[in-house]
């Protein structure tokens, strides 16, 4: 359908833009053809039955994806079923399921999807590939009318949605309000001895018509614990010789901050013949921050290293550029 | 440039009769340019391979979602004179670069948001390769766009001037099919990375148009596990626009 403010647009951009859109009303006006610009940009027919009648399908960059049913995969929609009973989600038109194999992100999972009478995604849990609950969303859209919870009705909430699901966080956690989505984000950052593990976390979202938004329990594996740790001093030692030599004979410099233990995943951001995301254990780590000075810093404020807590080799890190 | 565009006129009549039968007849045209030369060896001393990874998902997305990537550009021609002379054609526009909420030539408080071009294979970044979004607001010439994303730090905060510069306002509420997705605080490359995967997942699969990127956003940031620099800087996505916009392609 064209409408005025498209039609205006368009007819203000320059030449080519304008004469595609006159060629597409035409096309459209005269009923011929013109499926759409959503029809078969990739190769994909529109129609929902013939999409989820491939199997196997690359569903984005190194991603691939084929499809279970109850048959052939009854444990994973048994378990979406209990997380949806359990977290109060909505009931759902239909169900559908797959299995995901992501090379790009190093991770592998089976998704179930719950989509309503016009066919609109509602809700999508997410399991680990040994079956553990990663994520459970809620995708219908919360309607506010009233009343919101408060941040302690929200934790009772999120606690309540986490013990139904059998999810239980150590330590404290943080209750904010989430000014962008509504409602509140309660928060369990994971710490193995009380060292954190980087980006490992237990979230919920409560929404701000009080029902649970989404329940995350992101927990990798540990490699174990090294027999011995380099010191503090030795790992910044050991990033202050690869700042040194980043900004040699430049007009740029960098200061170090200070360094914290964490677990972190081990990654080829400073080894191009390895992968910057893998599936390893994560590894003790002393985490140090580099932050540029000079010309550098106009485009990259942050540059983290991942010092080996036992042998004191870079073993990966992170840009904020 | 006048002959050119004579014979690209003759060339859309001349082929428009096969063509009209074809879909895919109105190209929508979404762009995606990576800033990749700032972030090699020679001006950090190691090559930073996010640009190119989030690139190629952009261009993957873009082109799921029913746009025609016919100007994706990473390395020495995203310059800032290129994307301007480019933007007004575009419905979607992807930006992976530094970015951040400058003061204005007017001074403070007034805030020009920008991002850098690709400082190109000789140099490094200088302040003056910054595209302010005033420039972009000039050369957008008023005209709508569907789903612009700025994959960079800052520009998805509310002090951010750059959605304005694509007539997107900054409203959850808008019921013009537009979508505009930034970071509101400094975001590590690898949080970034992983968000967008999540989001172009969710928001191309499944049939079309069943699902909003709204939602795609609410999966995306629901997945959590995302790294922070420090307290100070939580992993904080941002959206404006229409709650209930696919994302795809649109006249």
């Amino acid at each position: 359908m064209v409408n005025a403010k498209r039609l205006m647009s368009a007819l203000r951009r320059p030449t080519f833009a304008t004469i595609v859109f006159v060629l597409g009303i035409l096309a459209t006006s005269s009923g011929i053809a013109a499926a759409g610009p959503t029809g078969a940009a990739d190769g994909r027919t529109g129609d929902p039955a013939a999409r989820e009648a491939s199997a196997i399908r690359a569903s984005s960059a190194g991603a691939v994806s084929w499809t279970i049913t109850p048959a052939d995969a009854p444990g994973v929609f048994a378990r979406a079923a209990a997380v949806r009973e359990a977290l109060g989600f909505p009931s759902r038109a239909s169900t559908t399921g797959r299995h995901v194999r992501d090379g790009a992100l190093a991770t592998e999972y089976d998704a179930v999807d719950d989509v309503d009478g016009a066919g609109a995604p509602i809700a999508e849990f997410r399991f680990a590939s040994d079956g553990r609950l990663e994520a459970a969303v809620r995708l219908d859209t919360a309607r506010v009318d009233g009343r919101r919870p408060t941040a302690s009705v929200a934790l009772v909430a999120a606690r309540r949605g986490l013990a139904a699901v059998a999810i239980s966080p150590a330590g404290s956690e943080t209750v904010e309000a989430d000014s962008f989505q509504g409602g509140w984000q309660i928060h369990w950052g994971r710490a193995q001895r009380g060292i954190p593990v980087r980006g490992d976390e237990t979230r919920v979202h409560v929404r701000a018509d009080g029902f649970l938004g989404s329940v995350t329990w992101i927990e990798h594996q540990l490699a174990p614990e090294p027999g011995r740790r380099i010191g503090r001093d030795a790992a910044r030692g050991a990033v202050a010789a690869r700042g040194d030599a980043w900004f040699a004979g430049t007009q740029s410099g960098y200061r170090l901050d200070d360094a914290s233990l964490q677990w972190v995943a081990p990654n080829g951001l400073f080894d191009a013949t390895a992968s910057l995301v893998s599936s390893v254990p994560y590894r003790l780590a002393w985490v140090v921050n580099v932050k540029p000075t000079g010309p550098a810093a106009l485009s990259v404020s942050l540059i983290t290293v991942f010092v080996d807590a036992g042998d004191g080799s870079v073993i990966g890190g992170d840009v904020v550029e | 440039m006048k002959r050119a565009k004579a014979l690209l006129v003759s060339a859309l009549i001349a082929t428009s009769a096969l063509a009209i039968t074809a879909p895919n007849v109105a190209a929508i045209r979404g762009s995606v340019w990576s800033n990749s030369d700032a972030f090699t060896s020679r001006c950090l001393g190691f090559t930073d391979r996010y640009p190119q990874l989030m690139y190629d998902q952009a261009v993957t997305g873009f082109t799921k979602l029913g746009y025609v990537t016919a100007v994706t550009r990473i390395g020495p021609t995203f310059t800032r004179s290129a994307f301007l002379g480019e933007v007004l054609i575009d419905y979607a526009v992807y930006v992976h670069s530094h970015g951040d909420n400058y003061w204005a030539a007017s001074g403070r408080p007034n805030v020009d948001s920008g991002f850098m071009q690709d400082p190109g294979a000789s140099r490094c970044n200088a302040s003056s390769d910054i595209v302010r979004s005033s420039a972009i607001k000039a050369a957008t010439m008023g005209t709508a766009y569907n789903l612009v994303i700025m994959a960079t730090c800052a520009l998805g905060s509310s002090t951010s001037t750059m959605p304005d510069a694509f007539q997107i306002a900054r409203t959850k509420t808008s019921t013009d099919p537009e979508f505009y997705l930034g970071y509101v605080n400094s975001t590590y490359d690898s949080s970034a990375y992983r968000f967008e995967a999540a989001f172009f997942s969710y928001l191309t699969g499944g049939t079309p148009h069943t699902r909003t990127a709204s939602a795609a956003f609410t999966y995306a940031l629901a997945l959590g596990g995302y790294a922070i620099p420090d307290a100070g800087n939580p992993f904080t996505p941002n959206w404006w626009g229409n709650p209930d916009y696919d994302g795809m392609a649109l006249w």
